[in-house]
Parts: C-alpha cells; structure tokens; sequence
C-alpha cells in the first residue's frame, strides 16, 4: 500500500508508550500494533481524530503518501 | 448457536451420508451376485427403499456390462455426494461457532459444487450394449447441475463476506 502510517515516528517524538496511547484511544494494544505496522485497511475519523489530539499533531504527521 | 434448524440439518446430513453408504454397501453386493454367480433372488427389480436413488422403481437393464455401468455409476454418484455432505457438515460445524465467514467455508462450498457437477456428469451420461451396438447418450438431470451450480455462487458469496470481514477485522 503507498499509505505509510508513521504513527511510531510520532510517538517517539511525544514519548509516549504504545500501552498509554492505546488506552487513551481505548482500543487494544493489539489494533493499535496492526495500526502501526500498516497492516490496517482502514482508519475511522474518530480514531484519527483521537490520535491527532493526543499526540498534537495533524493528520498528515501521521499519514504520508509515497508512490 | 442454539438453532434447531441448524442441528436439523446437521443430523439429516449424517442420516443421508449413512443412507448413501448403505446403498453403496447394496450396489457392491449386487454386482458381486451378478459377476460373482452369487445365488440370486428370484426379482432382480428394485424395490422402493432403494427408490430414494435408484430413480424409481426402474428395472435393471440387462447385460452385463449394463449392468456394471447401472451400479457403477450409483456407486460413485453416492461416494461424491457422501463427500459433498461431509463438507456442508463441516460448514455446519463453523456456522455454529460463529465463524461462517472464513477461508475454509469458501473452499468446501467450492468443493460441494464440483462434487456435484461431476455427479451430474455421471449420472447424466448414458452407457449401453445392447444387441452388439455401444451407445453413448446424455440425458442431463439438471438437478445437481443446478445444485452445483447454486453451491459454486455460493462459495463467491462466502469469499466476498471473507474480505469484508477481514477489512472491518483491520479497521482501526
């Protein structure tokens, strides 16, 4: 897929956990794994929009296209 | 899954599985008599409990080769439908877990409607001596063909619930 999730990248910077980031999203520590190894099919707005305030970013921190 | 219907379905199937065993077990023993000069009774006809497969109260054809065609063509149309009530009772079993849409219910709808095509295929052809003449008809019953058929869109349906189960699955 040419969607690159740099979910883990955004992280680091934050310094937040996985475990954290997760229980705030209130999904499992497994989705969000599936999330950040880009085997998702599909992210729901809310999620997004969970993670953006979270981690204080935009959507296109999180989401790059590359051919 | 408490479904009557299901559990219905489930025992029917294992009732035909055994139904279709027996005949097999009474078509061997047919020929046997016939090839092996086994004593005979004194009616060859088929009586009505065999009628649920052997299309009617249809006499035997005679000759021996027809009748090694007649019963052998019984024999393996029962083995592929014994085959292809084993894999709807394996989807039985998945359905009943919850797990309906899944790889290997796509694979035994797949493989009912082949078993089912090619027992259409047998049953259909036609084979026979008769006064030093070989004839090779084909008198189509469509049934299975349909039922073949019906269980091969089937299989797509599964396959398409597959995908979109895996896709809501990773929906994040």
């Amino acid at each position: 897929m040419s969607i690159i999730v740099n979910l883990d990248v955004m992280m680091a910077r934050r310094k937040m956990r996985s475990k954290d980031l997760a229980e705030k999203l209130g999904i499992t520590e497994a989705n969000l794994s599936i999330l950040k190894t880009g085997k998702a099919k599909a992210i729901r707005f809310s999620t997004l929009e969970a993670i953006c305030e979270i981690l204080e970013c935009q959507p296109g921190d999180i989401l790059e296209y590359q051919k | 899954m408490d479904n009557k219907i299901l559990k219905l379905s489930y025992w029917v199937a294992r009732f035909l599985q055994v139904a279709y065993a027996v005949m097999i077990l009474f078509s061997l023993y047919f020929l046997m008599m016939v090839f092996l000069d086994l004593p005979r009774p004194a009616s060859m006809k088929l009586t009505s409990w065999l009628s649920l497969d052997l299309t009617g109260s249809e006499a035997l054809p005679q000759g021996q080769f027809n009748i090694l065609v007649f019963f052998l063509k019984i024999i393996a149309k029962n083995i592929l439908l014994i085959l292809a009530l084993e894999s709807l009772i394996k989807c039985f079993g998945s359905i009943k877990t919850y797990r309906a849409f899944q790889e290997t219910n796509t694979y035994q709808f797949k493989r009912i409607g082949k078993l089912l095509v090619y027992c259409f295929i047998i049953v259909s052809l036609d084979l026979s001596y008769e006064e030093e003449n070989f004839r090779i008809g084909f008198s189509p019953e469509l049934t299975y063909l349909l039922l073949g058929l019906l269980s091969l869109v089937i299989a797509e349906v599964f396959k398409e619930g597959n995908r979109l189960r895996e896709e809501n699955e990773l929906t994040i």
